[in-house]
């Protein structure tokens, strides 16, 4: 049948689709948008890093004050970072499990941080444990320390990310519903061993994927820490202020060091996510539509 | 939920951990957030009315705000155009290195804000990469409010972005076709048909990219020159006020950030319920 | 369906002449516009990668028919309508209307009203635009003035039944009311042809039955020519004039329902249209043979080799247990089937299975009895 030598119809474009030329136009915009933006400034720290010599860029590396800023942001990361993992599992448990008067509300505050600027974020541990601050005499008295210090700075880091595995875990949990919890409750799992064994594996990968962005916002913020640090070299300075303090010392290279590492950091934490959203597509779905 | 309102806080569930969690979160939650929050509240009440109209009405301050809550609106407004044209592109369009450029879009959320405050202004400075081209043209980016604009259109594309992007992929494509029988050209449909089942994702990614823009700090201080009056924006402003030890300032300005970007989002949200009329009901 | 008497019959005759009066310049066929027009489609192939969808396929259509493309989902039904409305196109073969090269023109050049089993509504419109859009998105020389567009979409609400609900948007409507909002839609354009996919596909067995007969009604007063896509071959033989059988990419068959009823050309429409019971048998001197054993059942010009013997379960007519010729079966089970009892028969050493319909007060005809029947109308393929 399929030898009827009838001329085929001209080409057929899809009526759900562009013209050719129109689909060429788009797809050069969000390129060049996305290069010129996104990629450029990522391409220049690198540059500028290893513009005088990987000799430069290493001494810049293995400076003191480098080397303890370095230290200091992993400590915080390693402080906040888990603090709010429990917490992120918590309350996603809580809000996707239950249904209880005020969840509304409860979510809304979660959120909240997101919607304050960093700034804020820092002004308002100042104005509780600064010298001036609600509790400020109180913490001299007894010779306590929290602004200008590293407590301050790990506060004003979990307020910051305080959403972010709260806010993955949410959806993904709700979407799987109670069914499976409720299932293991009447085997006679206890709640611990139904945690483990029935919820976790279901949520691990959104898990990570929190975890992933919460661990990059609290190594790279700036803007509440560095209203709370004091910025005291060696001491107080994590790896996004010292990037400050040298780059307004003009010196850039040095800067730009320690920025390439922070920028490393972006790079991994995209290629895990990516690579995540693309392994587990289907399970990460669910917080897509949120 | 259907049935008598009950006194009860919950509903009954066989699923343990309600009590411990919600203490849990409740208790961590107000430590870390609400606390610190109300300490803010506090200290604006403190101020009293004429306290705080005083500093409100400061011309600085006015300044500061205005830069920064009319650049954030042009910022977000240039990520809703941009951010939608590479939504679309992303979700319909197949071409090499398209998986890279959607892995990218997620760079301002993973790029510290600091990194991303010198490289652009080593980018825009009058010797840089592009600054270079622009001076001859008269165009300064760097240490001018266009530099803001600059960084505050470069943390704010992925929210647009990633709000649109799942709306794109769900569109129906029975309803074009239908559009396409009825005679409508492509760009009919796209402008009577698809446009406005996007507006509210739109609308969304907008208000997400205006807040952002409007807290934004990091990215912004290197390459706004911070001049008062000209560039110096209103986190910024609360930070001098900080290093000046003035925290009547700093919390008055924070206050009224606080209440401006409630107020816009609130407006956002209103036109968003008005733009989604006839969509979540049935 | 009192609103839908009254219903002004001339309706659409005006709108004929009010088109050509206005002179529309489309691109082609301008002259067309609004008429029915004849369908030919003439060995129309598609293929999906490598998996064809429609394997030669040709039909021709009447101008003012109603025709139903019956078949299984994956037999190329739908792809063959989306074909006729442009939204999709062959690899090879033609399709005209009127005449005129239908390949050639874009969805939007053909007129053609398409009515989508998800409806398709624009949900960001209320009913009223919903109507309207295909007025409204006309280029300016051609668009109705606005009164004009306004009175047009009431008449159409009022077609469709729908009058008052205009200011609705489509997810505060019921099933059938979205179904006919669809059809409304399609009309507006005063299409050269309606088509419609698995129309009633989405709707519950009451107000399916009830807009079937609607849509009839509707399409004798309109007059347009009008093909319809379905896998259910009740709604097939009750609204169509002619049905097409596809499977497979083929059309089987095309004829009334009464001849695709009564005189299936294949196996698979014998099957595919009512239910049959079949059973494999030979032919010797100008007699079928069943299992070795002659029926009293003669052909003419089959020979040899192996046939299927096919037949509805409620043309049989039982016979005399021990008269010979006939098709003896054990009954293994039994059950009520409308106005008669319906047998489970097992037939012969090599226990074929075939059903039959008895009468309910049969005697000598339950679980474990054996009964004696020959057809009384049949059909014979090729195995």
């Amino acid at each position: 049948m399929a030898d009827v030598a009838i001329s085929p119809p001209a080409v057929h474009r899809p009526v759900t689709t562009e013209p050719r030329a129109a689909r060429i136009v788009l797809i050069a915009v969000a390129v060049l948008f996305l290069a010129f933006f996104l990629l450029l400034p990522l391409v220049v720290v690198f540059v500028e890093a290893l513009g005088a010599g990987i000799g430069t860029y290493w001494k810049a590396l293995v400076d003191k004050d480098a080397l303890a800023a370095i230290r200091l942001t992993l400590l915080v990361a390693a402080i906040a970072v888990p603090a709010n993992l429990v917490f992120g599992v918590a309350a996603s448990w809580l809000i996707a499990k239950f249904e209880f008067r005020g969840k509304s509300v409860l979510t809304t505050l979660i959120d909240l941080p997101f919607s304050v600027s960093p700034v804020t974020s820092g002004l308002i541990y100042v104005l509780v444990f600064g010298a001036q601050g609600l509790l400020g005499p109180w913490l001299a008295a007894h010779g306590v320390k929290i602004i200008f210090a590293v407590p301050g700075i790990v506060l004003a880091t979990i307020f910051v990310t305080f959403p972010f595995v709260a806010r993955e875990l949410i959806p993904i949990m709700q979407d799987q519903g109670t069914e499976d919890e409720e299932a293991a409750a009447s085997l006679g799992a206890h709640g611990l061993t139904t945690f483990f064994r029935v919820t976790l594996p279901n949520i691990k990968w959104a898990l990570l994927y929190g975890v992933l962005l919460c661990n990059a916002r609290a190594m790279g913020e700036f803007g509440a820490v560095s209203v709370v640090s004091g910025k005291i070299r060696g001491q107080t300075n994590t790896m996004p202020l010292q990037v400050e303090i040298l780059y307004n010392e003009y010196s850039y290279v040095a800067a730009f060091a320690v920025a390439s590492l922070l920028a490393l950091l972006a790079l991994v934490t995209l290629a895990v996510k990516s690579f995540l959203e693309w392994r587990y597509a289907g399970e990460l779905a669910a917080q897509r539509r949120h | 939920m259907a049935g008598a309102p009950s006194l009860a806080l919950r509903k009954p569930s066989v699923i343990p951990g309600f009590g411990l969690t919600l203490g849990f979160v409740l208790t961590y939650l107000g430590l870390v957030v609400l606390i610190p929050l109300a300490a803010l509240v506090l200290k604006t009440a403190g101020l009293g009315w004429s306290g705080f109209l005083a500093i409100a009405s400061d011309e600085r301050t006015i300044a500061a705000l205005w830069l920064s809550f009319s650049l954030s609106l042009v910022a977000a407004a240039i990520n809703a155009v941009f951010g939608l044209v590479i939504a679309w592109v992303l979700v319909r369009y197949r071409f090499p290195g398209r998986r890279i450029l959607d892995a990218m879009v997620d760079l301002p959320f993973a790029l510290p804000t600091a990194v991303a405050g010198i490289a652009l202004t080593a980018l825009y400075a009058p010797n840089g990469w592009v600054g270079q081209y622009l001076e001859p043209l008269g165009i300064k980016v760097a240490y001018t409010p266009l530099g803001i604009l600059v960084a505050l259109v470069f943390i704010g594309i992925p929210f647009v972005v990633r709000t649109v992007q799942p709306v794109i992929e769900d569109l129906d494509s029975e309803v074009q076709e239908a559009a396409a029988t009825l005679g409508a050209t492509r760009l009919d449909t796209l402008a009577r048909i698809v446009l406005p089942t996007l507006i509210p994702a739109l609308l969304t990614g907008f208000a997400l990219a205006l807040a952002r823009a409007v807290g934004e700090y990091g990215s912004v201080i290197f390459i706004a020159g911070n001049i008062p009056y000209v560039s110096e924006i209103a986190p910024l402003l609360i930070v001098v006020k900080l290093t000046e030890y003035n925290y009547a300032g700093a919390t008055a300005i924070a206050t009224l950030m606080l209440l401006i970007s409630f107020a816009l989002l609130l407006a956002i949200n209103l036109l968003q319920a008005w733009s989604r009329r006839g969509f979540d009901r049935g | 369906m009192d609103a839908l008497l009254d219903y002004d019959v001339n309706y659409f005759r005006r709108q004929e002449t009010r088109v050509d009066e206005t002179a529309l310049s489309g691109s082609s066929g301008a002259s067309l516009w609004g008429k029915p027009v004849d369908v030919r489609v003439d060995r129309v192939v598609r293929e999906f990668g490598a998996t064809p969808a429609l394997r030669g396929v040709s039909i021709d259509i009447a101008a003012g028919e109603l025709v139903a493309l019956l078949g299984p989902s994956g037999s190329g039904k739908t792809t063959l309508l989306r074909i006729l409305a442009g939204l999709d196109a062959p690899n090879a073969g033609r399709v005209t209307f009127a005449g005129e090269d239908a390949l050639r023109l874009s969805v939007q050049q053909r007129h053609i009203g398409f009515v989508f089993q998800s409806y398709a509504l624009f949900r960001s419109m209320k009913v009223f635009d919903n109507i309207a859009f295909g007025l409204t998105v006309r280029p300016l020389w051609r668009r109705p003035r606005k009164s004009e567009i306004r009175r047009r979409v009431m008449e159409l609400l009022d077609l469709v039944q729908l009058s008052g609900l205009e200011n609705r948007y489509p997810s505060q409507l019921s099933g059938g009311q979205r179904q006919r909002v669809a059809l409304a839609r399609a009309l507006a354009i005063e299409p050269r042809m309606l088509l419609l996919d698995e129309p009633f596909g989405a709707l519950d067995a009451k107000v399916r039955r009830e807009l079937r007969r609607w849509l009839r009604e509707i399409h004798d007063r309109t007059g347009h020519t009008t093909v319809f896509v379905t896998h259910d071959q009740e709604e097939a033989i009750e609204l169509a004039d002619r049905i097409a059988v596809l499977n497979n990419g083929q059309i089987e068959q095309v004829g009334t329902p009464a001849e695709i009823y009564d005189k299936p050309a294949t196996p698979f429409v014998a099957s595919f249209i009512g239910e049959t019971s079949a059973l494999p048998v030979g032919v010797r001197s100008g007699k079928l043979v069943l299992d070795g054993t002659p029926l009293d059942i003669s052909v003419g010009g089959a020979t040899g080799g192996t046939h299927n013997l096919v037949f509805r379960p409620h043309d049989v007519t039982l016979r005399p247990a021990n008269g010979g010729g006939t098709v003896t079966g054990r009954v293994m089970s039994e059950r009520r089937h409308g106005g008669s009892r319906r047998l489970d028969l097992e037939v012969g050493p090599a226990r074929h299975r075939v059903e039959i319909d008895v009468p309910p007060e049969t005697e000598n005809a339950h679980r474990g009895d054996f009964v004696s029947f020959l057809p009384s109308r049949w059909w014979l393929f090729e195995a």
